[in-house]
């Protein structure tokens, strides 16, 4: 990762790998429950005439999410739907307008950045989507969508910050003097600043004649003596040059540059995914957002496109921000992985750290529950129970702690772990109203005692829970059999579930990596004893 | 396209085509008719329906009429007619009221009729097939211009309504709803006697009012439309490129929402003539001498008895061209919506 | 496992569709079984046919798709067969003995084979609540009345882990999450108590949280319920996971069938193993991937020979040639069959025969070039 390739015309001294190219701090994106001037207005339905009331609920899809990505490297961005990582991208790149927070761009902050300026900044920043049949217009040939975002920023443009000369093949007798246009840098690439065109002279009948290796160069020769003058200048159109660059790029993404004029459904699945990603290169980004872009794809296909967006990323110095939800995926293509849970980043560190040395209890629930394609690999796994809870009221603390199995009990018990898993186990099930306390409720036949019964035996086979914690779980126990089990819900998260650190402070640790990496960042209260 | 069957696929072919340049919003490409995969799908679809071909039928027939017409009063300064036929506000005077050749009834008889006036002539001896025949002319132009002037305000209105959204959505909708909250008539005849108190132009400003009542229709049926396709990537993917929004709109936005817009022009056109008629039946259209056919309705109504061939001719040729656009226009909705073929 | 009855019997199987471009032979004569208390996989790409065998089981394949030859025994029915005609020797005509679209509707689909879509928001009707349309399902299948079909709806949506069932008995099914739709429609299948269930990519769409509890799910009720189930998916890891028995499809055709550990740790179709070979994986950071090279062919217009020919890198002459049929693998004994002449079981030559060239040893660029269209 020390040298810098550079195939196109941008030939600007850039900073070195490793520099953070994007940083986002306190990223914050709220969605409104409805649009349009009337949408704020709810009518509560409780009295018996309905009271408007003007009031908006807030998702909250992406809350104060924090995060650097270096220029060369691929940062991935693992979470489940509805998580909100589609969301971060396209906050990211101000698709979405987002509610707070900072992202720098290259040391500009996007948020500054309005209009036309924003716009301009576009051609640094690209995205490529999931859907392969919605990411490309049916209506456009494969060419003019490629060109497209050349055409909107008015490309190609001469860099002024690089010069040119010619290397001319002399196969006369005369002298050579050459001089090259500033901008044949739009039609050569260009290495370390200088852009080089290739020039060959010869005498014919007709006199001396002088070609340009590029089609998209011209070259004019002025006799004068023994000597030449040889002039070499830019021959072609803008547009010329950028369907030059289409069915170049198009080879580049392994496809056939006589596909120019097709439309793309005459492509499949994972051709298409090659036109897009090569209209994203056309601009010549430094930043390409891959919001799922192989999740579409079948196995082997997939598997392809990986492969070129491993080789591109070398070819052309890029850096990725790859959104998945196969963590198989983001394990093979990352370098440093993020993992998202209800809008918040919970951990991140490298690659091998966070598959091999996960410390946030939701990463590791995720690892689990992959299937690998190995029937040997029998691990037994300990799903997660319930859902993800709604975005719009997230839990206190840290947002995990009404499914984490890990949740730590209160410090005002004094629990044994089997103790504290059984209560916590009730207090889950009750809050999910779980089938079997569905079941204590519905059964109005046997008497209250022996449902009493049936469900300490069903979470408290083993333990005995004592204390205030034991008049606790008694007094849930009888709510639940009274077929009250909200009130045995608010009891039991009052007294344990709220009372949790988890539920209290919210987490923000970070820690020592084991196998790499310099930062590992783990949102779990379990590292309070270890962070820094 | 006068010379051939309207009967010939190729033929068939060839006029959709012209159609669709016809009510291109104008800011589109020659290559992006060409472009548009999914409509030239649906356009295959269509020659297998034979109404819709039966409708396409009777355009063909009434638009090369009215082409032709067009060429004689404008390059040939009535030549044609005068020539075979004669001028329709020149005619004889004196031969007024002639039945069609051949008819007969209690008030006239058959002896009076020839076959120079094969339809007929009027109160004041003016060829009806004639005044038909100009009628045609001036009903197609109506037709069409009044459509396309709402296909176009309508469709960009909704597309930028649709696109953008939030409260420029809601201001621009807003707006069209009243226009659709007022019966289309009684709108029509209010921009009317607004913008032409003295009726000098008064059909030039029928079909501007008939375009500017018929914009909230398309609108609404396009900013639905947009409303999905804006979700769509392809969408985001330019605005992320930096493609300007207005390119965007006009690009990838309106040519992927036009189906459904096109087939209920296709509609619009029908009612476009038959709501001109109406309006020069009531006096706020065609003027006198111009032949239209809802003027020669009105100047028929007091003879409705003796001379029932005043009111017959023009009353078939507006139910055919009316019928023809329908059945067309329920083609192409049905050649457009996968879920009907079989 | 083996010693339960066979109570599904697929042969020769061949479902193909009229369409203007030709004809499609999406499935393209298959064979296998599924026994009482097993989970068998139907594995493959998209564009494999492995949908529409499973549609052609249950006879749900619709215009311009038809059934055009085979054999499916369910149990002691004939659910689908065909005969000589008595006039015409080459038109073949129903049996007598295959049940009729009826017997099909009101006998089989639901009772004896239940079938779980991939789309569980699709298969419910979002305009009736949840709890009326699994009663509606059971009065309908099970013949009971209204009181007693909501008594077995209750139990059966608790079996599947459904929470608040009274409260929740009356939602619509957008007030449920996927993982909870897809509990519901397990619900619906398992609530006439069928012999067979049917799953067409029950957990593609789901999250894999949650597609880990369904997984749990299926596992827990199949081992209470001694219900067979036949398991279409993509995901070999799904496969790995839940499978007994396995059929790796391609292209129309079954091109291996094993039990699940041999078809992963004894792989004989070089599709099976470049398949498992392109898998990143969840467990281990791998180098590069071994992608395979090309695109499934289109199925109107296979090419000869071995289906997998033209993307094989072991391909020889004779695969383009002949075709193999599927045949138990002389190393691997019965129970693991495979069509591919690299297998001792083949006498064609292949040894002797020239390797050719193919888009495998092309690699990508050279096999994109060729026209094709939507594989899906």
């Amino acid at each position: 990762m020390s040298t810098e390739p550079d195939a196109g015309s941008a030939g600007a001294v850039q900073p070195g790998f490793g520099e953070p190219l994007l940083e986002v701090s306190n990223l914050k994106k709220y969605f409104g429950n409805s649009e349009g001037f009337l949408g704020p207005i709810t009518f509560d339905r409780d009295g018996a005439v309905p009271r408007p009331t003007v009031e908006r609920e807030w998702v909250r899809a992406v809350d104060g999410v924090e995060f650097d990505i270096k220029r060369g490297e691929t940062l991935g961005l693992v979470g489940e739907s509805g998580c909100g990582k589609s969301t971060l991208a396209r906050t990211l790149l101000k698709l979405v307008e987002p509610t707070d927070g900072e992202v720098q761009f290259k040391g500009v902050d996007l948020a500054d950045a309005g209009g036309e300026q924003l716009r301009r900044m576009r051609k640094d920043m690209q995205i490529i989507f999931q859907d392969p049949q919605s990411s490309l217009d049916p209506r456009m040939k494969v060419g003019p969508i490629i060109e497209e975002p050349m055409k909107a920023h008015d490309l190609p443009e001469s860099d002024p910050s690089v010069s040119a000369r010619a290397d001319v093949r002399n196969d006369t007798e005369y002298a050579v003097d050459v001089t090259v246009d500033d901008d044949v840098d739009v039609a050569v690439d260009a290495t370390d600043g200088v852009a080089v065109a290739d020039v060959e002279v010869v005498e014919t009948e007709e006199g001396v004649t002088a070609t340009a290796e590029s089609d998209l160069l011209g070259a004019t020769v002025e006799e004068a003596g023994d000597r030449v003058q040889v002039t070499v200048s830019m021959s072609a159109s803008k547009g010329a040059v950028r369907r030059a660059r289409v069915r170049e790029l198009l080879g580049k993404v392994g496809l056939d540059p006589q596909h120019y004029n097709r439309y793309p459904h005459q492509f499949s699945g994972g051709q298409r995914q090659r036109i897009n990603l090569a209209r994203a290169l056309s601009v010549n980004p430094d930043f390409i957002v891959c919001d799922e872009p192989t999740s579409a794809l079948d196995a082997s296909i997939q598997a392809q496109v990986l492969n070129t967006m491993n080789e591109l990323q070398d070819e052309f110095g890029l850096t990725y921000l790859f959104i998945s939800h196969d963590l198989s995926v983001i394990r093979y293509i990352a370098d440093r992985v993020a993992v998202m849970y209800l809008g918040e980043i919970v951990e991140l560190a490298d690659k091998e750290e966070l598959f091999e040395n996960p410390k946030h209890p939701y990463t590791d629930a995720l690892l689990s529950a992959i299937p690998a394609p190995d029937p040997r690999a029998t691990e037994a796994r300990a799903p997660l129970e319930g859902d993800v809870p709604s975005p719009i009221d997230p839990p206190s603390g840290c947002r995990f702690r009404t499914r984490c199995p890990e949740l730590i009990a209160p410090p005002e018990y004094d629990f044994s772990e089997a103790e504290w898993d059984a209560v916590r186990a009730f207090t889950r099930a009750v809050d999910r109203r779980a089938p079997a306390i569905d079941a204590a409720e519905a059964d109005e036949e046997r008497g209250a005692g022996t449902l009493r019964r049936e469900l300490r035996m069903t979470y408290f086979e083993d333990v005995d829970v004592g204390g205030e914690a034991g008049e606790v779980v008694d007094e849930a126990i009888a709510a639940v059999v009274d077929g009250d089990p909200e009130t045995a819900d608010a009891l039991l998260q009052e007294a344990f579930a709220e009372r949790s650190i988890c539920a209290r402070e919210d987490p923000n640790y970070v820690l020592e990596p084991e196998l790499g990496g310099s930062v590992h960042k783990a949102d779990c209260h379990l590292h309070r004893g270890d962070a820094d | 396209m006068s010379g051939e069957t309207p009967h010939d696929r190729r033929d068939v072919d060839g006029r959709a085509d012209v159609e669709i340049d016809a009510e291109d919003d104008g800011g589109l490409e020659a290559e992006e008719v060409e472009a548009r995969v999914g409509l030239s799908y649906t356009l295959v679809q269509l020659r297998r329906d034979p109404t819709a071909l039966a409708g396409l039928a009777i355009i063909s027939v009434s638009t090369a009429v009215a082409i032709v017409a067009s060429i004689d009063a404008l390059l040939l300064d009535y030549w044609l007619t005068q020539t075979f036929w004669y001028h329709p506000e020149l005619g004889p005077h004196a031969d007024t009221n002639l039945p069609p050749y051949g008819v007969s009834n209690q008030y006239y008889d058959a002896s009076r009729s020839t076959l120079a006036h094969p339809l007929g002539t009027d109160f004041r001896g003016r060829d009806v097939a004639v005044r038909l025949f100009y009628g045609t002319r001036i009903a197609i132009t109506v037709g069409f211009t009044s459509t396309v002037i709402g296909l176009v305000g309508g469709t960009l209105t909704g597309a930028v309504a649709g696109y953008y959204g939030g409260w420029i959505d809601d201001v621009l909708m807003r707006g069209a709803e009243i226009l659709y909250a007022i019966p289309f008539l009684i709108l029509v005849i209010v921009i009317v006697s607004v913008l032409d108190p003295q009726r000098q132009n008064a059909l030039l400003v029928a079909m501007v009012g008939v375009g500017i009542a018929s914009m909230p229709t398309f609108a609404r049926l396009i900013r639905s439309r947009v409303f999905s396709v804006r979700e769509e990537e392809y969408v985001e993917a330019a605005k992320a490129a930096g493609v300007k929004d207005r390119w965007i709109i006009l690009r990838h936005v309106i040519p992927n929402s036009f189906a459904p817009v096109l087939v209920q022009a296709t509609l619009q056109i029908g009612l476009a003539i038959l709501i001109i008629a109406g309006l020069s039946f009531l006096g706020f259209g065609a003027q006198p001498p111009q032949a239209s056919w809802g003027q020669m309705l009105n100047k028929a109504r007091p003879l409705l008895i003796p001379n029932p061939w005043f009111s017959i001719f023009p009353g078939l040729c507006i139910l055919f061209t009316v019928v023809g656009f329908n059945l067309l226009g329920d083609g192409l909705r049905d050649a457009a919506d996968p879920r009907i073929q079989n | 496992m083996s010693t339960h009855e066979t109570i599904l019997e697929v042969e020769d199987l061949k479902t193909q569709f009229f369409t203007e471009e030709g004809v499609v032979r999406a499935v393209d004569g298959i064979d296998f079984d599924v026994r009482r208390g097993e989970i068998v996989g139907l594995v493959g790409e998209s564009g494999a046919g492995k949908s529409v065998a499973v549609q052609s089981i249950l006879r749900l394949v619709e215009e311009p798709g038809a059934i055009v030859g085979g054999e499916i025994r369910y149990k002691d029915d004939l659910l689908f067969g065909l005969k000589a005609s008595a006039d015409d020797p080459q038109e073949r005509t129903e049996r007598e003995e295959m049940l009729s679209r009826t017997e099909m509707r009101t006998q089989i689909r639901g009772r004896e084979i239940a079938i779980i879509f991939q789309d569980p928001m699709e298969s419910l009707n979002p305009v009736y609540t949840v709890g009326s349309q699994i009663e509606e399902f059971i009065a309908l299948n099970r013949e009971v009345p209204g009181d007693q079909a909501r008594e077995i709806a209750m139990d059966t949506l608790r079996d599947v882990g459904i929470p608040e069932v009274e409260s929740r008995y009356d939602d619509y099914p957008h007030q449920f999450s996927g993982g909870m739709r897809q509990r519901v429609l397990i619900a619906m299948a398992l609530a006439c108590e069928p012999d067979l269930i049917v799953a067409d990519e029950p957990t593609t769409a789901l999250d894999v949280t949650v597609e880990a509890q369904i997984l749990n799910l299926v596992d827990d009720l199949q081992a209470r319920y001694d219900t067979s189930l036949v398991w279409v998916t993509h995901d070999m890891g799904v496969v790995a996971e839940i499978c007994d028995r396995v059929n790796v499809m391609y292209l129309g055709e079954i091109v291996e069938q094993a039990p699940a550990d041999d078809l992963f740790h004894d792989t004989k179709h070089p599709y099976t193993s470049k398949l498992l070979a392109s898998l990143p994986r969840p467990d281990r950071t791998v180098g590069e991937l071994d992608s395979i090279g090309g695109v499934m062919p289109e199925a109107i217009n296979p090419p000869s020979g071995c289906r997998f020919h033209s993307r094989c890198p072991e391909a020889r002459e004779v695969c383009a040639e002949v075709h193999p049929d599927e045949r138990p693998s002389a190393e691997a004994g019965s129970h693991h069959t495979v069509a591919c002449f690299r297998d001792d079981a083949f006498d064609v030559g292949y040894w002797d025969s020239p390797p050719i060239e193919t888009e495998a040893s092309g690699g990508f660029a050279a096999s994109l070039t060729a026209e094709e269209g939507e594989s899906g």
